[in-house]
């Protein structure tokens, strides 16, 4: 959505009580335009908002953030990602949904075998992910990479979490993220706050960090590390409280882990045998076409 | 025009590799068609195809087809099929004839009319054009993702596999050399993908020794919009077998025989931007299959077919351009 790398490391923290949610959220928007992450002026944006937590909070943040750039942007066409809505959700906006029939398969770098991308990743936008921070069983903490996989996840790849993960930031990572929450998890009557940045990494890293886990020893983060160099950490602007509630138990992620591990043995395996079927498909074929080759002969 | 049941009842005329190889196992599978009989004019070898396919009758004359069949796969020498055709068109049997429709403008025309005239339907059979692979290059520069085309290149061809009948060598029977037998495949491929017959022609063709006909082709196609094609084919070098189209905002490259594989890159598409370029997987089905069910399909439904009137014509146009601007085959 930028026109230039000016601002990657920065991050914007806001924090905010009840009464005044939408003047913190107008003061945000206005620091990272200040910071030009409006100049590109796309010509259509789509705003995803993660579906494994969606709080109030998650929907107002980005029906606010999306009222911004209409005003700030007007001849781009504003979309909104968000599959539970309901019909009525989100007037005035168009709606994108992720459907099975327009998806196309391709070769991944995590997912070796090749993975379902939604159609619409092959056109022309600019994405942004709000998304509510939450404990979640598998990485413990989960935010923005976890909401990028959304689309990903909607469509029959059968892959674990940390490959869709990786594969959603890797082939479509976000141009502005947005993650909120509230001081204590789910507590709506502690602060709000929020986070924002142009980069999901370090925007993932920063929240991470608030919420008491290190970066080595996030799940999500420890995933993305078997890819590719791990951005340094952001630079913050603003504050943000100490995160409470948002760090799921060790142990169960180590059990889902080596669930996981085990169920990636399995698909190895089913995947070994389904290559097999098909080579020896190919057999009668081969037969028939030396049979022909002699009959010509 | 035949009545036609929920399963069309087919005969092959013609009993070649081509056939036996790819044909007649595809129809052998398909699902709205049935094989009813098998035509060759060598009678032994029908018969012996028609026990090998599991068919209940072979012919040595396409004529024992009328009334037998809703619908023929015609797979002769390039030179028979305008007859054979608008033989069996006139008995009221659809037709599917495999490409080159025929070998002249005049013959195309011939065979257009008798389909309309009689109500019989024909399509011809640019199988590539079912390929997985290259539906998807159509689908992409339809839906304008590389945007404005610029130019489309690509090759076929290998040693040349002489076949039951080896009737490639003869004029007599063939019609030409590689350009009309393989090279307009490529030609077919690029009007389709442009939208368009060409302006302008370009050809530079070659016999090998003891050839009557050219065995390497190349042809430079202009279309109105600015786009060209370069397109080569050969009988004696092994060429890339693949179409590669760029437009003004990216390219693809498909390969002709991995129907699974397609190759993506656009300025304008979103997933290209971090994960540059994309290698799209598609069903691994043969163009054959999709063929038939394709054909199968629009004779049942009425729908039209994939491959239209007029770039049959088009695509058999450049091949008698290229013959006749005076540039054809040196020995």
């Amino acid at each position: 959505m930028v026109g230039d790398e000016f601002g990657v490391r920065e991050v914007l923290c806001g924090l905010a009580r009840s009464t005044n949610l939408q003047a913190c959220l107008a003061g945000l928007w206005q620091q990272a335009d200040q910071l030009r992450w409006f100049s590109a002026s796309p010509s259509r944006i789509i705003i995803q908002v993660g579906q494994a937590f969606r709080p109030a909070l998650a929907l107002d943040t980005a029906a606010s953030l999306a009222a911004f750039l209409a005003d700030r942007i007007p001849q781009c066409a504003i979309e909104i990602l968000d599959t539970a809505a309901r019909p009525d959700e989100w007037p005035g906006l168009a709606r994108r949904e992720v459907r099975a029939e327009d998806a196309l398969f391709v070769s991944g770098v995590a997912a070796t075998e090749g993975l379902l991308v939604p159609g619409f990743w092959f056109e022309s936008f600019a994405l942004i992910t709000v998304a509510a921070a939450h404990p979640d069983p598998h990485t413990r903490f989960a935010a923005v990479l976890d909401a990028q996989a959304d689309s990903l996840r909607r469509l029959p790849n059968g892959h674990p979490w940390q490959t869709l993960v990786y594969e959603a930031h890797r082939l479509a990572p976000s141009d502005l993220v947005v993650v909120c929450g509230h001081a204590r998890w789910n507590d709506i009557g502690s602060e709000a706050w929020w986070v924002v940045g142009r980069e999901d990494l370090r925007v993932e890293q920063a929240v991470a960090t608030a919420a008491g886990i290190e970066v080595p020893q996030l799940p999500a983060l420890r995933a993305m590390a078997r890819h590719e160099v791990l951005p340094p950490a952001p630079r913050l602007t603003g504050s943000l409280p100490e995160l409470k509630g948002y760090l799921a138990p060790q142990w169960q992620a180590r059990v889902l882990a080596a669930r996981s591990g085990a169920d990636g043995l399995r698909r190895g395996v089913a995947h070994d045998l389904r290559m097999a079927r098909r080579n020896l498909g190919k057999v009668p074929h081969f037969v028939r076409r030396q049979l022909a080759a002699r009959g010509k002969g | 025009m035949s009545v036609v049941t929920e399963r069309l009842r087919f005969g092959v005329v013609g009993c070649g590799a081509f056939s036996t190889v790819y044909q007649l196992p595809a129809l052998s599978r398909a699902a709205a068609g049935q094989l009813v009989a098998v035509v060759d004019t060598d009678r032994a070898w029908a018969t012996k195809v028609a026990t090998r396919f599991r068919v209940p009758e072979s012919y040595s004359d396409h004529r024992a087809l009328s009334g037998r069949v809703d619908a023929a796969l015609v797979a002769t020498p390039n030179a028979t099929h305008a007859d054979i055709v608008c033989t069996l068109l006139e008995e009221g049997v659809h037709v599917l004839c495999e490409k080159p429709l025929a070998t002249t403008r005049a013959e195309v025309n011939r065979m257009l009319d008798a389909s309309a005239r009689t109500g019989s339907r024909l399509m011809a059979g640019h199988c590539l054009r079912f390929s997985p692979n290259l539906g998807m290059l159509k689908q992409l520069v339809s839906a304008d993702w590389l945007g404005p085309l610029t130019e489309i290149s690509g090759g076929i061809g290998g040693g040349y596999d002489a076949g039951r009948t080896d009737f490639r060598r003869q004029r007599r029977l063939s019609g030409g050399g590689v350009l009309v037998d393989l090279g307009i495949h490529l030609i077919d491929l690029a009007i389709w993908l442009a939208g368009e017959a060409p302006l302008s022609v370009r050809y530079d063709g070659h016999a090998a020794d003891g050839w009557e006909v050219e065995t390497d082709a190349e042809v430079a196609l202009g279309f109105s919009s600015g786009a060209r094609a370069l397109l080569a084919s050969s009988f004696t070098h092994p060429l890339e077998p693949a179409l590669n189209v760029r437009g003004q905002d990216g390219w693809a490259s498909a390969p002709l025989y991995r129907p699974g594989e397609l190759s993506f890159f656009s300025r304008r598409a979103r997933i290209c931007e971090r994960g540059g370029v994309q290698h799209i997987m598609l069903p691994d089905t043969t163009m054959y299959d999709r063929q038939i069910e394709h054909f199968c399909d629009a004779i049942l439904t009425g729908k039209p077919f994939t491959v239209r009137p007029n770039e049959v014509r088009a695509a058999v146009d450049v091949v008698e351009r290229c013959y006749s601007n005076g540039q054809r085959a040196e020995g």
